[in-house]
């Protein structure tokens, strides 16, 4: 018999029953919610959960899956009685409703793996009828009634394979499919500058002839020599400006074409993003079960539902959130007798929220129990024999709270069956960490714990900090980054007596890279900068020679022979196709703690003298100037800030700079007159100057290059990168590399 | 060639040849089999990888795939001769990681039949003999056939 194939409705089918049986779990929770509620409300719930039953029996009954429709009819016909008799559905009776959803839910995912064979309902049966009939006194343990749930019940025969998909909002399509054309319009006028550029060329190449058949005319009193250069000069002038407003047109290109790019990057971003709710929506029902596990009196508030979330990272998170809500129910919220004897509110609160906080979000779990007794830490770390009682005396409280992160480690003597605190919580790190995120748990005794997950948007998209050492480029978690520190040449001095870096009271070791990879060093005299940063297993330093811009890559494994080694977790492709291999932070920091001194290694010559380009930069804006000079000090430039031209003017004159950035608008004296006045002075004229402003008319970039400017960047496609790369094109780079710092 | 076939049917069918692109290493001769070849390209820039197997040249840029590629000299224990300043990649395939080998300059492609292949000579280098499977004579020497399975474990 050929049966049409329904597959592709399956895959549908799954999608709709996943929200039909949420919204129908929301529907009970409100029910069992609110007994004292008006009739009204009770109705809108059963009406909800009715609604969901009905339909979800419809759509199963067209697929044939059998089973389905057989629970969602029992259901249906529950609440329409339920409608008709309040009181029909009590304590027990809430059990069996949520377990047949519970049955549902494990079935739909059965299928969505492609079990299509339908199952036994016959003890979930007997329970809704009998409940149905008002006979639900005998009903045994509801809990158990998970007969569906076992996949071993599940004959191993397999049903067609279902297609992966994922549901995009359409305004996410939408805006993809704006882009589209503006991809076009950019190719096109591609198209219209090669045109113009190859016409640019037949005009050159035709000067060029005209120049050469001129020298091969004798020179004679018929050949009017001073005419033909007239004519050239008139030709070169044609050409000049052409190509200066080619240039003006491919620049703005330049930039339209990075915004769109940078646009359909965000987007296509996006697709795989789901909503924390994904996650979230399940947790009131599991912090009901919990909550009568545990007999406590639990409410739940949900905050930040929308974050949005990679999807790979959405399925992982759940995992340890939902270890950290059993923990928070189990151990942290106290019985409602004590918390009465307390003069705490009766219901324990829990709030779990999530919130987006640049290229990162952040989940927080908080509860307002007993909290953590550091007491208890101790006394668990001496019998664990993890230190000594008067060490632990000293630890700081935030290193205590750690331990229960720590493998094994529990304060209670012996594990209850389903939590003791401590046990899977080195699990729950683990994840967040393999996701490129962090756990930290903060903790005031009889108020509260507080969890905080930080983790990526997206786990495609590693931020990274772009650091050279050895003279090619590393790249750097920046999760990991604490801080970054700038050296003088006196504290790099102190550094090679004693590798040791003062920070909060802390000593915390410092290794340069160069020395910890076996790169070839600095040379003397070179910039370095620390980069301080953190693992869970304690603080370091690693120097570098420049601290580059921040960046978003594709993160890609190391494969193959270079699977095993340990220094790199994996590698990406910077923009120009350039590989960076990625710094293991854990590696770096287990080197770092054993690395001998500084001194000892032959990796550091001694200080000499030398010194980094200069920049001096124009600008009256505060914010605007400081930004820029710290960018040129990260990556190894010396920088001053002038206030205005006329200020500008005054330093230029103090000692010597290799190159002066300068803002258009300031009082006193402008960027252009600024720049007009250097190229007219002998002294000053070789010394290349950028503008950066937020004029971005044709006119204000004619002035620019008119008054001699060698470089126009504009504020609004201001970034790292860009002013790090127009600096270095101009001067070189921060260090003085391959002895050409001949400044000095 | 067909007549000559038909005249002579109950001769054995000489076993099918097997295609080797042969490349360069200095001046000895390598061939890796056609079939475990996915793609042959110029090197741009090798990004060393501080730390690595000695056998690791490093990593490539293969049209935005990142190929670890193999020092196939270091592996073979050639002999440390004048670098190519323009490297090939030998990007390879059947293996579960993107990979290839760094060779310095291609030859040709070689059809091998089983029955002209002959054991490696006595005075290579245990590391050599290992990783090939015989020798095969070709107009432009002696080849190395090699057992890249063999090779990506050193």
């Amino acid at each position: 018999m050929t049966r049409f194939d329904t597959s592709v409705f399956i895959s549908k089918f799954v999608e709709e029953a996943r929200d039909r049986l949420k919204s129908l779990g929301e529907a009970l929770l409100r029910l069992e919610h609110t007994p004292g509620a008006p009739p009204a409300a009770i109705n809108a719930a059963i009406d909800q959960a009715m609604r969901e039953a009905h339909s979800l029996k419809g759509s199963a009954l067209m697929l044939g899956l059998t089973d389905i429709s057989q629970v969602s009819h029992l259901l249906e016909d529950l609440f329409v009685a339920a409608k008709r008799n309040h009181s029909l559905i009590t304590n027990d009776g809430f059990d069996v409703v949520f377990a047949a959803v519970d049955v549902l839910t494990a079935r739909i995912e059965q299928l969505a793996r492609g079990h299509l064979e339908p199952v036994e309902i016959g003890e979930l049966g007997h329970k809704l009828k009998a409940l149905l009939t008002g006979d639900d006194k005998k009903a045994p343990d509801p809990i158990a009634a998970r007969v569906l749930g076992k996949d071993t019940a599940i004959s191993p025969r397999r049903g067609p394979e279902l297609r992966q998909s994922l549901r995009v909002p359409v305004e996410k399509l939408d805006r993809l499919t704006h882009l589209a054309p503006e991809l076009v319009v950019q190719s096109l006028k591609a198209f219209e500058r090669h045109t113009e550029l190859r016409r640019i060329e037949r005009m050159l190449s035709r000067l060029r002839d005209r120049a050469r058949e001129a020298r091969l005319i004798p020179e004679s009193p018929a050949v009017d020599r001073g005419a033909q250069f007239a004519e050239y000069a008139d030709a070169l002038d044609v050409l000049t400006r052409r190509l200066r407003e080619f240039l003006v047109d491919f620049s703005d290109d330049r930039v339209r074409l990075n915004l769109i790019t940078e646009e359909l990057r965000q987007n296509v971003i996006e697709l795989t993003m789901l909503p924390v709710a994904t996650v979230f929506d399940a947790f009131p029902r599991a912090i009901r079960d919990l909550a009568r596990t545990f007999d406590k009196d639990v409410e739940l508030t949900l905050r930040g539902r929308d974050t949005e979330l990679d999807k790979k990272i959405i399925e992982q998170i759940s995992e340890p959130l939902i270890h950290l809500i059993r923990n928070a129910v189990d151990h942290g919220l106290e019985s409602t007798a004590d918390r009465e004897r307390l003069g705490k509110p009766l219901i324990g609160q829990l709030t779990l929220s999530a919130e987006q906080q640049g290229n990162r979000v952040l989940i927080t779990l908080k509860d307002d129990g007993c909290g953590i007794n550091p007491a208890k830490l101790r006394e668990s770390a001496v019998r664990l024999g993890l230190a000594s009682a008067a060490d632990l005396d000293r630890w700081p409280a935030d290193k205590l709270l750690d331990l229960i992160f720590q493998t094994g480690f529990s304060t209670r003597a012996t594990t209850t069956d389903i939590s003791g605190r401590g046990v899977g919580m080195d699990v729950v790190r683990s994840v967040v960490e393999r996701l490129g995120g962090a756990v930290r748990v903060h903790s005031e005794l009889g108020k509260g714990t507080t969890f905080t997950l930080n983790v990526p948007l997206s786990l495609a998209l590693l931020r990274v900090v772009l650091v050279e050492a050895g003279e090619e480029l590393f790249a750097f978690p920046t999760a990991a980054v604490r801080r970054i520190v700038h050296l003088g040449p006196d504290e790099l001095a102190q550094l090679q007596e004693n590798p040791v870096l003062t920070v909060d009271e802390e000593s915390i070791p410092v290794a340069p890279v160069s020395m910890l990879l076996r790169l070839p060093s600095p040379l003397p005299g070179a910039r370095q900068s620390v980069l301080l940063a953190e693992t869970t297993e304690g603080r370091f330093g690693l120097m570098v020679d420049a601290v580059h811009e921040e960046q978003e890559l594709v993160f890609k494994e190391l494969k193959g022979p270079l699977r095993n080694q340990r220094t790199f977790t994996g590698a990406a492709l910077l923009g120009n196709g350039d590989i960076v291999p990625i710094l293991d932070v854990i590696t770096l920091f287990e080197m770092t703690s054993r690395a001998p001194s500084i001194q000892s290694s032959p990796a550091i010559p001694r200080r000499v003298a030398a010194r980094a380009r200069r920049v001096l930069v124009v600008d009256d804006s505060l914010v605007a100037g400081e930004l820029q000079k710290n960018i040129l000090l990260a990556a190894g430039y010396e920088s001053e800030i002038a206030q205005d031209g006329v200020e500008g003017l005054e330093m230029l004159g103090q000692k010597p700079w290799d190159l002066v950035i300068a803002d258009v608008d300031m009082p006193r004296m402008d960027g252009f007159e600024l720049t007009s006045r250097l190229r007219a002075d002998e002294r000053y004229r070789e010394i290349p100057v950028i503008i950066v402003t937020s004029r971005d008319s044709m006119d204000d970039r004619r002035r620019g290059f008119e008054v001699g400017a060698d470089a126009y960047v504009l504020k609004r496609e201001f970034d790292q990168s860009q002013l790090l790369d127009t600096v270095r094109r101009l001067v070189g780079r921060g260090v003085p590399f391959g002895g050409k710092g001949t400044y000095a | 060639m067909d007549t000559v076939e038909q005249q002579e049917p109950e001769a054995t069918p000489r076993p099918e040849p097997v295609s080797y692109l042969g490349f360069f290493l200095g001046d000895e001769l390598y061939g890796v089999p056609l079939d475990q070849l996915r793609e042959v390209a110029r090197m741009s820039h090798l990004r060393r990888v501080p730390g690595a197997p000695s056998g690791v040249a490093g990593l490539v840029n293969l049209r935005g795939e990142i190929l670890c590629a193999l020092d196939a000299r270091t592996i073979l224990a050639s002999a440390p001769q004048h670098t190519s300043d323009t490297p090939f990649v030998v990007a390879l395939r059947g293996f579960a990681d993107p990979i290839g080998l760094v060779v310095d300059s291609l030859a040709d492609i070689y059809a091998v039949f089983p029955d002209e292949v002959s054991p490696p000579p006595a005075t290579w280098p245990a590391e050599r003999t290992v990783c090939c499977v015989g020798t095969a004579a070709v107009p432009a020497g002696l080849m190395g056939l090699l057992d890249l399975h063999r090779l990506i474990k050193v």
